[in-house]
């Protein structure tokens, strides 16, 4: 007996040690554990572009209010799940002490972890090989660079001859052809240089590369000079032209291309006006305001509570000036035949015509729906009743049915934008099939 | 000797698992190791309703005064127990008994007050959108709903008559 007694005392005794303990704590830096926040409701007025105020209870946390939870065993096995909301405030905590979700967890632990490490080594290796494909195609590109003006350098040089040849003014050519060539030996240089960078291997001359870039700046910086004197000479080029020309051509071309100037001026010129006049260039819409709630007690110390703004209402820039949003449209749609259609006597076509009152911007035609209304109990949507729907140029919904809708009570639902502006809207029309 | 025995370990496992819901304050909010959340309470809270007029609703929020802790345990059993929140607020019997306890009658009576309260207190000087304004409905001892505003308790009767929300 005595042995059965000492028993049944280790046994509570072993038994009672087989604990599972959830414990939540006012958080500090410190304290281990699962965080998170009590909620602190806050009304948010939101002015609308219409002038009115939109009212709404959003829940934000209190950080004052922050606690950490935690889960412990002894001798004994737990799962615990705590939800959270993204601001941080609780929505679950699923607490279930077992023995067999430990083992579970961790096989899915380390599912996990493969899982995460074949991913990485997969994100690895296309980052690899996309670095490798980007250097590839600098390398196409340079020698594409170098090709093209290789072309065009033979295509002047065609031309400076072909002019010569007819003892025509060739200096324009030669001035091209000059900067084509400072052009071209730029680009040699960058392609040597973008070889050497993008090829395993050739990175490693790092004196090379800077003493390459110091005389592509030099060349740079020669082209450029180049270029402006050959436009000056362009210039000089294309006013002798002119002179010479304006001879023998009348002043149509000169008068178009006076207006096209003169566009181009009044443009540059409103442009300045936006950046330098002194009032705002966009009008301002009001911010919002935070009101919170405080409690407390009177004089008397009776409760009292209060909302509390949080903010001083700013006024903040918008991008274009604030509109209201466009009235609602109250639009109605009828159908031409009085709601019975029956099918075309030689195509057996099934075509209904739907007129909208007043007229509407646009139609939604890939979602115009035909519901089979014969039971009004238990209405079921008719897939592929319409072929095709069209808002015609005059205004007009034509609905063009399957010709095999069999005979019955439907109605066709619409959805439409009266206006540009409007929210999308829609009307259910009621029609019926005679055969 | 061995029915006592048995009837002694049965009684240990199957006292051993549960929860403990307590109300806490400030005192004891570091020493109380259980979830804590917020009980919720009923306020109506009054806003323009854009046309002239005042539009009141009726929310259920987390009210700080009702700071509630609930302790799990587990002793020798399985106690799987599940605590959904919505808002920061335990979602159980307690608010739908917030909501029986305000009937649909009681709740439009109360946001009429709340409104003719404040137009009362906006009269005196109108601004251009009236602020918002909340009320806290509590409940005396015998269970009466009332109403109090950053003032205190309102005396609905001396009212003088309920206004409507918008003029004729």
């Amino acid at each position: 007996m005595k042995r059965i007694i000492v028993i049944a005392i280790l046994s509570i005794v072993v038994l009672n040690a087989c604990t599972t303990r959830l414990t939540v704590r006012k958080a500090t830096d410190s304290t281990p554990g699962i965080r998170y926040y009590l909620p602190r409701p806050v009304l948010v007025a939101k002015p609308q572009t219409d002038g009115s105020v939109l009212f709404t209870m959003e829940y934000l946390p209190d950080t004052s209010q922050e606690y950490a939870i935690e889960a412990e065993s002894y001798v004994a096995k737990h799962k615990l799940r705590v939800e959270t909301e993204a601001s941080g405030i609780l929505k679950k905590v699923q607490w279930n002490p077992t023995s067999t979700e430990v083992a579970s967890q961790l096989a899915s632990s380390i599912g996990e972890a493969a899982k995460a490490e074949l991913t990485r080594r997969d994100a690895e290796e296309t980052a690899e090989k996309t670095a490798a494909d980007a250097k590839k195609k600098t390398v196409e590109d340079a020698k594409a660079a170098v090709q093209k003006l290789r072309d065009e350098l033979a295509a002047l040089d065609a031309k400076i001859a072909a002019l010569e040849s007819f003892n025509k003014d060739a200096t324009e050519a030669k001035v091209e052809r000059a900067v084509t060539a400072v052009k071209l030996q730029i680009a040699i240089d960058h392609l040597g240089e973008v070889i050497s960078t993008n090829t395993v291997g050739g990175a490693g001359n790092v004196a090379a590369s800077k003493a390459a870039a110091e005389e592509k700046k030099k060349k740079v910086e020669a082209a450029t000079a180049e270029v402006d004197a050959s436009t000056s000479s362009l210039k000089t080029i294309g006013a002798k032209i002119a002179g010479l020309e304006s001879l023998k051509s009348d002043t149509a071309a000169a008068t178009a291309e006076r207006v096209t100037a003169t566009a181009r001026l009044k443009k540059a010129l409103e442009n300045l006006d936006l950046l330098t006049r002194n009032k705002p260039a966009f009008d301002q819409a009001w911010a919002p305001v935070l009101f919170v709630i405080k409690e407390g007690v009177n004089a008397q110390n009776k409760p009292t509570v209060y909302f509390q703004a949080v903010n001083e209402q700013q006024q903040l820039g918008t991008s274009k000036k604030p509109e209201a949003k466009a009235a609602p449209v109250n639009v109605e749609l009828r159908l031409k035949d009085g709601g019975v259609i029956r099918p075309a006597p030689n195509t057996n076509a099934l075509q209904l015509i739907v007129v909208p009152r007043p007229s509407v911007h646009a139609i939604d035609a890939s979602k115009v729906t035909v519901l089979d209304v014969a039971n009004a109990a238990n209405p079921k949507r008719v897939a592929n009743a319409v072929m095709i729907a069209t808002l015609t140029d005059a205004n007009v919904i034509v609905v063009d049915l399957d010709s095999a809708l069999p005979k019955g009570s439907y109605v066709l639902t619409v959805p439409f934008h009266a206006t540009a502006k409007a929210d999308k809207d829609s009307r259910d029309v009621p029609f019926v099939v005679e055969r | 000797m061995k029915r006592f025995l048995a009837s002694l370990i049965a009684f240990v496992l199957a006292g051993c698992a549960g929860m403990h819901v307590t109300k806490i304050g400030a005192d004891t909010d570091f020493t109380s190791s259980g979830i804590r959340y917020y009980g919720s309470s009923p306020y109506i809270y009054v806003t323009t309703d854009n046309a002239g007029g005042l539009t009141p609703t009726l929310v259920y929020l987390p009210d700080p005064k009702k700071k509630m802790s609930a302790y799990l345990y587990n002793i020798v059993s399985t106690n799987d127990a599940t605590l959904e929140f919505e808002n920061g607020m335990l979602k159980t019997s307690e608010i739908t008994a917030d909501s029986a306890v305000l009937p649909k009658a009681v709740i439009s009576a109360l946001e009429k007050i709340a409104v003719a309260a404040l137009a009362r207190n906006e009269a005196k000087d109108p601004p251009n959108v009236p602020l918002p304004y909340i009320f806290k409905v509590l409940f005396d001892v015998d269970g009466m709903p009332y109403l109090i505003d950053k003032d205190g308790p309102i005396d609905a009767g001396s009212l003088g008559g309920l206004h409507a929300t918008k003029g004729d």
